[in-house]
C-alpha cells in the first residue's frame, strides 16, 4: 500500500521538492544580494547608516547600492508570500486528489476488493502522502529561521542602523512574518492536506475539492491571524506614553483601547468614557497648551487608562507551538471525517 | 453441499427505483455458475453487493457462510472481484497493476499472474492506458485470478473481447479454476459462451431472480414442441413460452413428458432456447413442481423471442 500510494503520487512529490528547492535556491540569492548590498554601501557612503536614509551626502555610487537593497527586499517580499501559498499548494495537489482521484476514477471499487481493510487503505495513503511533506517543511522552516534572521540583520532599509535583536524581533511576532516562519508552516501544510483529503472524499471530485480547500484553507487562516491569534495567550497591557517609541517594536499590537483601574477593558462606547473623554476634551482645550499631555493627564485622574493590548515577541515560540498544535488537532478531526466517509463509501 | 454465496430477500433501491428486490439464491462452492439477464436485471447489483462494494437495502449477502460487512476483511480474501469497467490505474504499466496485486493482498501467485500477461503477448512495460479494451480486460482479470480466491465475481469479463480472445480467455480461466476447484459466479450478455464453461444458470430479469438451476436440469427438463398453426392441444406440462408462426406453433414446456399429441413433434431444446424462452416472459419461473399444471389457454400471439414481450400464459 506505500508502495502504491508512492507510485501514485510520485510525481506531483517530485515536483514538489524541485520547487521547494527552487525557492530555497532563491532565498539564497536574495540573502547574498542583501548581504553584499550592505557591506557595498557602507564603503559607498558610509554616513548613510548614522543619519538614516538621505541623511547623509548620497553619492552615485550610494544610490547604485541602495536601489539593488530595495530590489532585494521586493523580492524578499514576494518569497514571503509565495510561502504563505506552500501548504495550501500541498493541500490541492496531494490532499485533493489523494481520496476523489480514486473515486472519480472507480480505482477505489479494485482498491476496495483486494486484501486490505478500508481503515488500512485510508490510513497507509495518508501517512504516506504527509510523511514528505512533513519533512520538507520541517527543513525549510529550519532554513527559514536562519534566513529570516540573515536578511533582517544584513539591510533591511527601513530597521537599518536597529540593534539586530530589535530588527528580528520586530518583525517575527507580526502577522505575515509569523505566518511565514517556525513550525506553524508545517502544521499548516498538514493541515491543508487532511482538509483536501476530507473534502475530496465528500464531494467525490478532485476539481470542486480542490476549489473549496482553497476557500475553507483561507478561511481558517484569516481567522487565526485576525482574531483566534491573539487570544491565546492574554495579552499584555502598555499604558500610552511608557512604550519606547522606536519605528518598529519588537512587539504586536493587538489593538488598543481604554481600561479602567481594575485593569479589566471599557468600551469606547461605554457612558463613563464618553463623559470623562467629553469632561478631558474641554479641559485640555481650556488650558490651550501641551494638549496631548494635559488630556492623558486628565483622563487618568479619573482612573481611566489609554493604552495598547500586544503579544510581546517573547511570546513566539508559545504562539507558534499553540497555533501549530490546533492546526494539528484540526487535522487529526478532517482525518476522523475523511475515514467516515471512506468506509461509507458504496458503489 | 455448502454455500459459496448465499442471498436471502437481498434487495437494493436506487432512490425510487429497486436495483434488485426479493432475490434468494444459493451459489454452491465448487459450481461456475453463470448469471444472464437483459441490462438493468440486477446482476451489476447482485454482484457488487456479494463483493461488499454496495450495501443492501434489504436483506443479506453472506460468502462462505460470513455475512458479507463493507468495511470487514474476512470475505476479502476469499473472494475475487471483477468490475465491468475493469478499473485500474491508467498510468501505470502492466507489471505494476500485477505489483499493486501483489502488495494490497496476503495471497497471491506472482508466477502465474506473469505466465498469463506473457502467454497472451501483453508487453510487461505497456501502460495500461496504452493497451486495447481487451487487453485491459485481460490484464484486470489476470490481477483477479492470482489472488487465488475461493470465490470469483466476474461481471462482463468477456464482453469487451473478439470471440477468440474470449475463448482464450474463458480457457485460462476454467484451467485455474478445475485446478483448486473455485466457485465461480460470472455474467454475460451470450449465453452460448456461457454453456460450455458453466454447470449453473442464474437467469435474472425485472430486478429479480427469474430461474437458477444446474444447466443439466435446465436441458433435461425442458421439451420444445412444434406442431400445426393454431392452438396446441392440451400438453401435460408448465408452458414457459408459445411461438405462433404463420406454418407452425410452437412451445417450450416444463416437464419431461409432455405427450402433445399426433402431428406434433418433441425435441430436447438447447440452453439458448430454454434461456430466451424465460427471458421472453419475465413473469414464468420454475416455482412449483414441473408438469402437475394444465396449460394455459392463452389466445392471441405470443411473444416471438426478439418482439416485444407481453404478459404470457403459464405464470407461476
Amino acid at each position: 500500500m506505500i508502495w502504491l500510494t508512492w507510485r501514485q503520487h510520485r510525481v506531483i512529490l517530485a515536483i514538489g521538492a524541485l520547487g521547494a528547492l527552487g525557492l530555497v535556491v532563491w532565498m539564497l540569492v536574495v540573502e547574498h544580494d542583501y548581504a553584499s548590498g550592505r557591506a557595498a554601501l557602507t564603503r559607498a557612503c558610509p554616513s548613510f547608516g548614522s543619519t538614516g536614509p538621505g541623511g547623509g551626502p548620497l553619492t552615485a555610487g550610494c544610490d547604485v547600492v541602495f536601489s539593488r537593497i530595495v530590489q532585494a527586499t521586493d523580492q524578499a517580499d514576494i518569497i514571503r508570500v509565495l510561502l504563505l501559498a506552500v501548504p495550501l499548494v500541498a493541500g490541492v495537489l496531494l490532499g485533493a486528489p489523494l481520496v476523489a482521484g480514486e473515486l472519480e476514477h472507480d480505482t477505489v471499487v479494485l482498491a476496495f476488493t483486494q486484501g486490505i481493510s478500508r481503515t488500512r487503505w485510508l490510513v497507509t495513503r495518508w501517512l504516506t502522502v504527509l510523511a514528505p511533506v512533513v519533512a520538507a517543511m520541517a527543513a525549510l522552516a529550519v532554513f527559514l529561521n536562519w534566513w529570516f534572521w540573515h536578511i533582517q540583520t544584513s539591510g533591511d532599509v527601513s530597521n537599518f542602523g536597529l540593534a539586530s535583536s530589535v530588527a528580528e524581533g520586530a518583525s517575527r511576532i507580526k502577522p505575515g512574518t509569523f505566518d511565514s516562519t517556525g513550525i506553524v508552516l508545517v502544521a499548516y501544510a498538514v493541515f491543508a492536506v487532511a482538509l483536501g483529503a476530507a473534502l475530496g472524499a465528500i464531494l467525490r471530485r478532485t476539481f470542486w475539492a480542490g476549489l473549496v480547500t482553497v476557500g475553507a484553507f483561507a478561511t481558517a487562516r484569516l481567522l487565526f491571524v485576525y482574531w483566534i491569534r491573539s487570544h491565546l495567550l492574554t495579552p499584555l497591557y502598555q499604558p500610552l506614553g511608557t512604550m519606547p517609541l522606536t519605528s518598529a517594536p519588537p512587539i504586536w499590537v493587538v489593538t488598543s483601547g481604554y481600561r479602567d483601574v481594575a485593569g479589566s477593558r471599557v468600551p469606547l462606547t461605554a457612558a463613563s468614557i464618553q463623559h470623562v473623554t467629553t469632561l478631558c476634551s474641554q479641559a485640555s482645550g481650556a488650558t490651550g497648551s501641551q494638549v496631548y499631555g494635559v488630556y492623558e493627564k486628565c483622563v487618568a485622574a479619573h482612573g481611566i487608562q489609554f493604552g495598547t493590548y500586544y503579544q510581546p515577541s517573547s511570546r513566539f515560540w508559545v504562539l507558534q507551538w499553540s497555533e501549530a498544535a490546533l492546526f494539528v488537532a484540526a487535522a487529526v478531526a478532517l482525518f476522523g471525517v475523511t475515514l467516515w466517509a471512506v468506509r461509507r463509501w458504496r458503489a | 453441499m455448502t454455500a459459496a454465496l448465499e442471498a436471502r430477500g437481498l434487495g437494493r433501491r436506487y432512490r425510487s427505483k429497486w436495483g434488485l428486490r426479493h432475490c434468494d439464491l444459493t451459489v454452491p462452492a465448487g459450481s461456475v455458475t453463470g448469471l444472464v439477464g437483459p441490462n438493468g436485471a440486477g446482476k451489476t447489483t447482485l454482484l457488487r453487493m456479494a463483493a461488499g462494494l454496495a450495501r443492501p437495502t434489504e436483506g443479506t449477502v453472506s460468502v462462505f457462510g460470513e455475512p458479507v460487512r463493507p468495511n470487514g476483511t474476512a470475505h476479502l480474501g476469499r473472494m475475487g472481484y471483477l468490475d465491468q469497467l475493469h478499473p485500474m490505474y491508467r498510468r501505470f504499466r502492466v507489471e505494476e497493476m500485477l505489483t499493486v496485486g501483489r502488495r494490497l493482498n496476503l495471497q497471491w501467485d506472482d508466477e502465474a499472474a506473469h505466465r498469463w500477461i506473457d502467454e497472451l503477448g501483453i508487453p510487461l512495460t505497456a501502460r495500461i492506458r496504452q493497451l486495447s479494451g481487451g487487453q485491459q480486460a485481460q490484464v484486470a482479470l489476470a490481477v483477479c485470478l492470482a489472488k487465488r480466491a475461493d470465490l470469483l465475481l466476474l461481471d462482463e469479463p468477456v464482453a469487451s473481447l473478439d470471440p477468440l480472445a474470449r475463448m482464450r480467455l474463458l480457457q485460462v480461466l476454467m484451467g485455474t479454476v478445475a485446478d483448486r476447484g473455485t466457485t465461480v459466479l460470472l455474467s454475460s450478455h451470450i449465453i452460448s459462451e456461457l454453456e460450455p464453461v458453466c454447470d449453473h444458470l442464474v437467469i435474472m430479469s425485472s430486478s429479480t431472480v427469474q430461474v437458477a438451476a444446474p444447466i443439466d436440469d435446465l436441458l433435461a427438463g425442458h421439451r420444445l414442441l412444434t406442431g400445426p398453426a393454431g392452438d396446441p392441444p392440451a400438453i401435460d406440462g408448465q408452458v414457459v413460452s408459445l411461438v405462433r408462426a404463420p406454418r407452425q406453433t410452437s412451445a417450450l414446456v416444463r416437464g419431461t413428458a409432455p405427450q402433445p399429441g399426433p402431428g406434433w413433434e418433441v425435441l430436447e431444446p438447447n440452453l439458448e432456447e430454454v434461456v430466451v424462452a424465460y427471458l421472453a416472459n419475465p413473469e414464468t419461473t420454475m416455482a412449483g413442481p414441473a408438469g402437475d399444471r394444465p396449460p394455459d389457454p392463452v389466445g392471441g400471439p405470443d411473444p416471438v423471442p426478439g418482439s416485444t414481450p407481453g404478459p404470457v400464459g403459464g405464470a407461476s
